[in-house]
Parts: structure tokens; C-alpha cells; sequence
């Protein structure tokens, strides 16, 4: 809870350090969407890993605690993801005129939401087994993340490169990095509420296997 | 036939009832409503204003096709609060549903618990 409480003081205090950072010279103050929408990016990505890797570890090792994080982290990344597609267009109608350029990265981005939803999809009407394979596609999602990351320097795109974030200056960076902690900490929050939630639910499966049996 | 399936003929079944549909021309409608929906989206996402060709700096563009960009930034940090407020309250909500049903079985085990010592 306290963690929570933390993360919403940094997220209400956000908007100070954001009104005191410049301007980007092009784009002007439309380019503070970044400090929401670059963590939000981040984030999935971190999610997608942690259900990824909890996935394999599921699927090579059977242990089921791993495949309730994995499936806390689905979940999560489908949020932060839905984060970044909506706050993404806003940006890209004021620079590029357009709501949605169907270009490399934004296709690829919303692929990989839609393969999180299909996920969760699986696991809620997948019936038994769907854990295995619902393992099988986390893998596939995040093997898929350093493409949808590279494709801005891969192909011709609208889209910001990837050397923009190292390249911040420090006015920049300040509330560019105090936006990222605080979407940490959010991912935490969220991902030990979410998988405390799989916990008490298995407790009332495994109690009504019990009573079934009885 | 799995839940979704079994929901879907409830419904059908439902409307079938309402409006007097037999079930064959339910899916079809059905199937139909679908095609619509998705030539309906195809349209919208090929009505979109091209692109422009070359990059044009905001600072550049005649003021009338400059939007005001306060209104984009606000609401983009709303949506962050709106989604993270979505996401714990639908969370906590899940929660206590769950602890709800743990409740009740404990309670059950109680109670099972003492008819068996009175047995």
C-alpha cells in the first residue's frame, strides 16, 4: 500500500518537473507526451520479460508458482501496452497529422499487444492445457520485443530512434527518469496485487477440490 | 461445446425468442453484422488523411494547421491516472470476490468440523 501511495505522489508530482523541462526544439510542448508514453513502452517490455521467463520456466521446470507470474505479467503488459497505444496517437496527431501511421513500429507494437490479449484470451476460455500453451505464445511475445524495439533503426519509419532516450539532456532526462521510477513502481504494485489474487485463487480451487472429493 | 459457444447459443436462443429469429438465420445475421463491422473499420482506416511526405517542424506549419497541444498532453496524463485507477479497482474488486469465497468456504469447514465432533 505504501508503495502505492508512493507511486501516485510521483505521478502527481510529475507534471512540476514536466512544466519545467524545455521544449524540443521541432516538435514543441506536444513532446511531453514522452514522460508518459516512452515508460509506459518500458514497462510492457519489462512485463512481456517476466512473463516470458516465468513462462519457460513453467514450461521446463512445471512450477506453477512461475505460472502465476507469468500470467500476472500478461496481464499487466496488456495494460501498460494499452498505456502506450492510446497515449502514442495522441502524440502522432499533432506532429504527424495523423492519428495512426500504419508504419513498421506501430504495426509491430500493436501486434505484440494483440498477441498478450490472445494470451489472456487462451488463458480465461482456453480450458484445461491452456496454461502450456498460452506458455508457448509469453515465448514467442518476447522474442518478438527486440524487433518491435529495433524496427525504428531498422527500417524507414515516422517514429523517434531509439538513441533519442540516451541522447535526453540532463533538463530532459530529470523528469524523463522520474516518470520511469514512478511507473516502476507502479509495474510492482500492480504485479504482486495481481499475482496475490492467482494465490487465493488457487487456495478456493484447491479447498473446493477437497470438498468435492469429500 | 465450450462456455463461449454455450453463451453464444443462450443468446441466440434469446433473441430467437425476441424477435421471433430462428437460430440458422441468427448466425447468419450474425456472420453479417461481422462483415459489416469489419468493412466499416477497413473504410475508416482507409479514409485516414495521408501522411505527409517530408517532415515539416511544428514551428514551420502556417498557424491554422497547428492544433493546440496542451489539450493532447493533459489528456494523455489523464489516461495514465484513468487506466491505473481502472486496473486497481477492478483488481481489488477481483480480490475481494475471492476472499469472499474463501470466507465462505472456511465457514463451511467450521461448520462440517462440528457436526462431525457432535457425530
Amino acid at each position: 500500500m505504501s508503495l502505492l501511495i508512493l507511486a501516485a505522489a510521483m505521478f502527481a508530482a510529475a507534471p512540476i518537473f514536466i512544466a519545467y523541462a524545455p521544449n524540443e526544439a521541432t516538435m514543441g510542448l506536444v513532446y511531453k507526451i514522452v514522460y508518459f508514453h516512452v515508460p509506459a513502452w518500458f514497462m510492457m517490455f519489462l512485463s512481456i520479460f517476466v512473463c516470458g521467463i516465468a513462462s519457460g520456466i513453467y514450461l521446463f521446470k512445471e512450477r506453477v508458482s512461475a505460472d502465476r507470474l507469468a500470467y500476472s505479467a500478461a496481464e499487466v503488459a496488456v495494460l501498460f501496452g494499452a498505456i502506450g497505444l492510446t497515449t502514442g496517437p495522441l502524440w502522432a496527431r499533432v506532429s504527424w497529422g495523423v492519428w495512426w501511421p500504419w508504419d513498421v513500429r506501430t504495426t509491430l507494437a500493436l501486434i505484440l499487444e494483440m498477441t498478450f490479449v490472445a494470451y489472456l484470451l487462451l488463458r480465461k476460455y482456453g480450458g484445461p492445457g491452456s496454461e502450456k500453451l498460452s506458455a508457448g505464445l509469453a515465448l514467442f511475445g518476447m522474442f518478438n520485443v527486440p524487433f518491435v524495439y529495433v524496427s525504428v533503426n531498422v527500417w524507414r519509419t515516422l517514429h523517434p530512434q531509439t538513441t533519442v532516450v540516451p541522447q535526453l539532456p540532463s533538463a530532459m532526462a530529470g523528469p524523463f527518469w522520474w516518470c520511469v521510477l514512478a511507473y516502476l513502481l507502479l509495474f510492482v504494485v500492480m504485479i504482486s496485487g495481481r499475482r496475490r489474487l492467482e494465490e487465493q485463487r488457487a487456495i478456493v480451487e484447491r479447498l473446493r477440490l477437497v470438498y468435492d472429493e469429500d | 461445446m465450450t462456455k463461449t459457444d454455450e453463451k453464444l447459443m443462450r443468446i441466440l436462443c434469446i433473441l430467437n425468442r425476441v424477435t421471433n429469429i430462428p437460430v440458422a438465420t441468427g448466425n447468419f445475421i450474425l456472420l453479417l453484422v461481422t462483415v459489416i463491422v469489419l468493412i466499416a473499420s477497413a473504410t475508416v482506416v482507409a479514409i485516414q488523411p495521408p501522411p505527409v511526405e517530408e517532415f515539416v517542424p511544428i514551428g514551420e506549419l502556417p498557424e491554422g494547421d497547428r492544433l493546440p497541444a496542451a489539450p493532447f498532453l493533459v489528456s494523455a496524463y489523464s489516461l495514465v491516472w484513468i487506466f491505473a485507477f481502472g486496473y486497481f479497482w477492478m483488481l481489488s474488486r477481483r480480490l475481494s470476490v475471492v476472499e469472499r469465497e474463501l470466507n465462505d468456504l472456511a465457514k463451511r469447514a467450521g461448520l462440517d468440523s462440528e457436526t462431525e465432533s457432535k457425530d
